[in-house]
């Protein structure tokens, strides 16, 4: 595993020198280029990955240079989750989701590498959050829910002053039924809003290190967390074999940073510090080079 | 005895008797029945006991075990155990891919084998490996079952198992999971669903009352005597009135019509004017209005009114029709209300 990713690494890498930057369809072709080059090489495994890897890294470079769709992200996860990059996959699908909620290749996908997770433990520790939107209902964006509102509140307005000029009931009940949509509807806005506040305050991490343990605080000497007994376990003599550890793909949300040390939370309400290099997450938190594509 | 006595039958007899002076014993050499024989039997004939070990019992998915089955017992000159085939045990293939090791086979003593495996369980759902059956015949004439005691094993996930499917099916089924969006709708920018600045947010909730304000100035403006008539409306005592004017029954008599309606009037200008509750004629009505204000035409016209519901009372053949009394009493209620002395005092 660890020479196929070197090799991995060193076929991506790019070559020494100044390079003259490919415009963006350039990349985009060569990144399609590379996918279908992949999947042709399937009987090769390593050489397949290599190709989606490539494939991968020119649509991040897409990501980089300002475009910023859900299609895009469908691609980027596709070639990370067939380069063998679970993590990096399950953080692209999740940035598609955020662009485009109604996606529905986007959500399969997402359910399927999801299924690639390994659990330690039986029990909600590390599972992805349950989402109880119903699948049939389309979820409505934030700007349509504003204009929604907002049909509503000159509906309001209009009903009320025609009731003014009339006082005929019917302009009164509608007046008070847009008011009782606007709130309805306003509620559910408030709501959003804020949810996507701290989606933005706390933005999602994916565990990319093969075994990574929450400490209970930001170093290696402290306590780690054993899902089993629900406790803290003295690791000052390394990590003892009770804890629990969390496999790549584990999907968790940011909570801190301190140095190398980022405090995370996981669906299940667990806190705990894990090292920054044991996670993948979105920049600016994310704040390695990228690889230069040329 | 048989009772002849050729050759064939004296052969007979012979060798019934040779079998019975063959000891038990040879003669199970010779073979268990194959009468009522069972399918796993084993083929071994004597009397035997056997016992299953593992190592480790902790382990990982598809990590390998060694499990060693040992039979105990007595050949008793018939023939030795033979390797149980656990493929034969059924499910055991289900969890465990079984490994014959018989390079490790040992018999430690004359009356001891060992059978070694090597076992990798397929499934964390695998939790034991199960009694393992040994059927034997024993001499005594009988097929006989010994079983292993089931071995409690711990499974773990295997983290580095299942992250990539293996590359299964063609590089078009790949390509048909793994569907590729082309094209320049990948480089587009989407715009971001965010709500609108908190100066458009202002400006929206502000200019729909605004707007509102306005069209209903022009509306008074432009439409006076609708806006009298709203605000007549909003006069409790009138709206009232005029729905009990409306609900007068067309198939009603003119006179009971004329008391019905100056009935309604008298409650309406009660309730506006505090005129007295008792009955009232043309005269008090009018001294009544101007009293409280009331231009001195219209409280004529009142009595006039009142005049008519009193000619529809008692001289059936002067009066009103229904709809001209209540056009009358509608028009003048109304009139009554939009005069400025008085109307926006009370309601």
């Amino acid at each position: 595993m660890l020479v196929q990713g070197l090799l991995i690494s060193l076929a991506v890498a790019a070559p020494p020198g100044p390079a003259p930057r490919l415009s963006d369809e350039a990349v985009l072709r060569r990144a399609e280029a590379d996918f279908q080059k992949g999947l042709g090489a399937r009987d090769t495994s390593l050489l397949a990955r290599v190709d989606f890897a490539r494939a991968a890294q020119g649509y991040q470079e897409l990501c980089r240079r300002g475009a910023d769709n859900s299609a895009l992200y469908l691609n980027l996860g596709q070639a990370y989750q067939l380069a063998g990059d679970l993590p990096r996959a399950i953080l692209a699908y999740r940035r598609g989701l955020r662009r485009a909620p109604n996606d529905l290749a986007l959500r399969t996908r997402l359910e399927s590498a999801r299924e690639l997770v390994v659990y330690e433990v039986s029990g909600g520790f590390g599972r992805p959050p349950v989402e109880d939107w119903p699948p049939w209902l389309p979820r409505i964006g934030l700007r349509a829910q504003f204009f929604a509102a907002l049909l509503l509140y000159c509906l309001a307005w209009v009903a009320f002053t025609r009731w003014g000029m009339t006082h005929r009931g019917g302009w009164f009940t509608l007046a008070v039924t847009c008011v009782s949509s606007l709130i309805f509807l306003g509620a559910g806005l408030v709501t959003e809003t804020t949810q996507r506040s701290w989606d933005k305050d706390h933005p999602v991490v994916v565990i990319a290190a093969p075994r990574a343990v929450l400490h209970k605080g930001n170093g290696g000497n402290y306590p780690c967390f054993d899902a089993r007994a629900r406790t803290w376990v003295d690791s000052a003599g390394g990590i003892p074999p009770e804890a629990t550890p969390l496999h790549r793909g584990v999907e968790a949300r940011l909570r801190f940073v301190r140095r190398d040390w980022l405090q995370i939370e996981l669906a299940g309400g667990e806190i705990g510090w894990v090292r920054r290099r044991e996670v993948v997450i979105d920049p600016p938190w994310d704040n390695r080079p990228p690889v230069p594509i040329v | 005895m048989p009772d002849c006595a050729c050759a064939n039958c004296g052969w007979q007899l012979f060798l019934s008797m040779l079998l019975f002076l063959v000891p038990v014993s040879a003669r199970a050499a010779v073979g268990p029945p194959v009468e009522g024989r069972p399918q796993d039997f084993s083929g071994a004939v004597g009397k035997y006991r056997i016992e299953a070990h593992a190592e480790p019992k902790t382990l990982r998915v598809e990590d390998p075990l060694l499990l060693t089955l040992t039979i105990k017992g007595s050949a008793a000159g018939g023939q030795p155990p033979r390797r149980p085939n656990l493929h034969s045990v059924a499910g055991f293939d289900e969890h465990f891919q079984v490994e014959d090791l018989p390079e490790k086979d040992d018999r430690p003593d004359p009356r001891t084998w060992r059978f070694v495996y090597r076992l990798r369980p397929r499934t964390t759902r695998t939790q034991k490996i199960p009694r393992l059956p040994f059927v034997y015949f024993n001499p005594a004439g009988t097929y006989e079952t010994s079983y292993t005691a089931a071995i409690p094993l711990q499974v773990k996930s295997r983290p580095q198992a299942s992250h990539i499917k293996r590359w299964q099916g063609s590089a078009a089924a790949l390509g048909q999971e793994f569907t590729l969006i082309r094209g320049e709708s990948v480089l587009k920018r989407d715009a971001q669903d965010d709500l609108p600045g908190p100066g458009v947010i202002a400006l929206f909730a502000v200019l729909p009352p605004l707007g509102c304000l306005v069209w209903f100035q022009l509306w008074r403006r432009w439409y006076p005597d609708a806006a009298r008539a709203a605000t007549l409306r909003r006069s409790r005592a009138s709206r009232h009135a005029l729905r009990a004017l409306r609900n007068l029954s067309r198939a009603a008599a003119p006179a009971e019509l004329g008391a019905r309606a100056a009935a309604v009037l008298g409650r309406y200008l009660r309730q506006r004017l505090d005129v007295p509750a008792e009955e009232l004629t043309p005269f008090e009505v009018s001294a009544h209005l101007k009293q409280a204000g009331v231009s001195e035409t219209l409280a004529g016209r009142f009595a006039d009114l009142w005049d008519a519901c009193d000619a529809a009372r008692f001289a059936p053949d002067f009066a009103l029709t229904r709809n001209e009394l209540v056009d009358r009493a509608a028009r003048l209620i109304s009139q009554l209300e939009a005069e400025p002395c008085w109307s926006r005092a009370s309601s």
